[in-house]
């Protein structure tokens, strides 16, 4: 579905291993701050509260959701 | 209601308004207020596919006006009276009890949504990455027990995942950290571009590590991109990436 073709401008361009990462390598604290997670919501709590136990399973300061199901 | 809920944690919220511009796909259940004809109903259903008009609900946080909606799909799955099992694929923004109201009205007889699952919210659809709040609560223990980071890394996706389905301008280390102290984005700083951006479209600024530096606006198409000598071609919208992370390389003009 996203196989994507690509133009290039420059095909020689490489890039320096010794700042930044594979987002898949990121060290941990910074992968879950970067990251989402593709969860099941169950019914009954609203996705607001589902959210928030997520917050607190993970010991993280903010989060968010994209889209309520409640409505 | 069920389903996939995106969650976005601490930085990865910055991608949430893209997020929500998202195609939806749902598995929803309709009950009508009375028993009716199943070829009448198969008939107002067609009515509902393509653009429909929409009054958002009260409990919503949007203003009520009309708006017009795309139903790409409205398949009825099965009937069972008074009950229609339906699969949906709509733009974002319809809300499929209003729908389900809706149908009930054009048929007269009235109806609701009796349940919902979301099965599809963009990228994000019922795959090997779909987990619970118990698969998210035991990969946090492994982890806090153990050291063992491997379940909490299957359990959590990066941001990237999530913006997969938007067009990517990948650039030169050399630009990054200018990026991520809000500059524009120069065709120079180019390395290559996804076909078919048209100006005005949303991209995603990538490095070549696969990193998103900043959601950004196309002000050119991708051919423009690769062929302009000299041009900002990327108007850089949000920055999603840490602005210490790449070492400044941009020229100081004095």
């Amino acid at each position: 579905m996203f196989k994507e073709e690509f133009y290039f401008r420059s095909s020689e361009e490489s890039t320096d291993y010794s700042y930044g990462y594979n987002p898949y390598q990121r060290p941990l604290d910074m992968y879950i701050k970067n990251g989402v997670i593709n969860l099941d919501k169950p019914r009954g709590p609203s996705s607001h509260q589902v959210t928030s136990w997520v917050r607190e399973i993970l010991e993280i300061k903010k989060i968010g959701h994209a889209g309520t199901l409640d409505i | 209601m069920t389903g996939i809920l995106p969650i976005l944690l601490e930085n990865a919220r910055k991608i949430v308004n893209l997020l929500l511009t998202s195609s939806k796909e749902y598995i929803c259940i309709m009950r009508l207020h009375k028993k009716v004809d199943e070829d009448k109903l198969m008939e107002i259903i067609k009515e509902f596919r393509g653009q429909i008009y929409q009054i958002p609900p009260r409990k919503s946080a949007i203003k009520r006006r009309l708006r017009v909606r795309t139903i790409y799909q409205l398949n009825v799955l099965e009937i069972d009276m008074p009950f229609v099992l339906m699969h949906i694929e709509c733009e974002a923004g319809v809300y499929i009890r209003k729908l389900c109201y809706d149908i009930g009205e054009a048929l007269g007889c009235g109806a609701n949504m009796y349940k919902l699952r979301r099965i599809r919210s963009g990228v994000f659809k019922e795959d090997e990455t779909m987990v619970t709040l118990h698969d998210v609560r035991d990969a946090y223990e492994i982890y806090k027990e153990t050291g063992d980071e491997s379940m909490l890394r299957k359990v959590i996706q990066p941001m990237e995942y999530a913006l997969q389905e938007f067009h990517k301008v990948f650039i030169k280390d050399s630009a990054v950290s200018a990026i991520c102290h809000g500059a524009q984005l120069a065709t120079s700083g180019i390395v290559k571009v996804s076909k078919g951006i048209k100006q005005g479209n949303p991209v995603i600024i990538y490095t070549l590590k696969g990193e998103a530096v900043a959601i950004g606006e196309a002000l050119m198409s991708s051919e423009d991109m690769i062929k302009k000598r000299r041009a900002i071609c990327v108007k850089t919208i949000r920055v999603l990436m840490d602005k210490n992370l790449y070492p400044k390389m941009w020229k100081r003009t004095h």
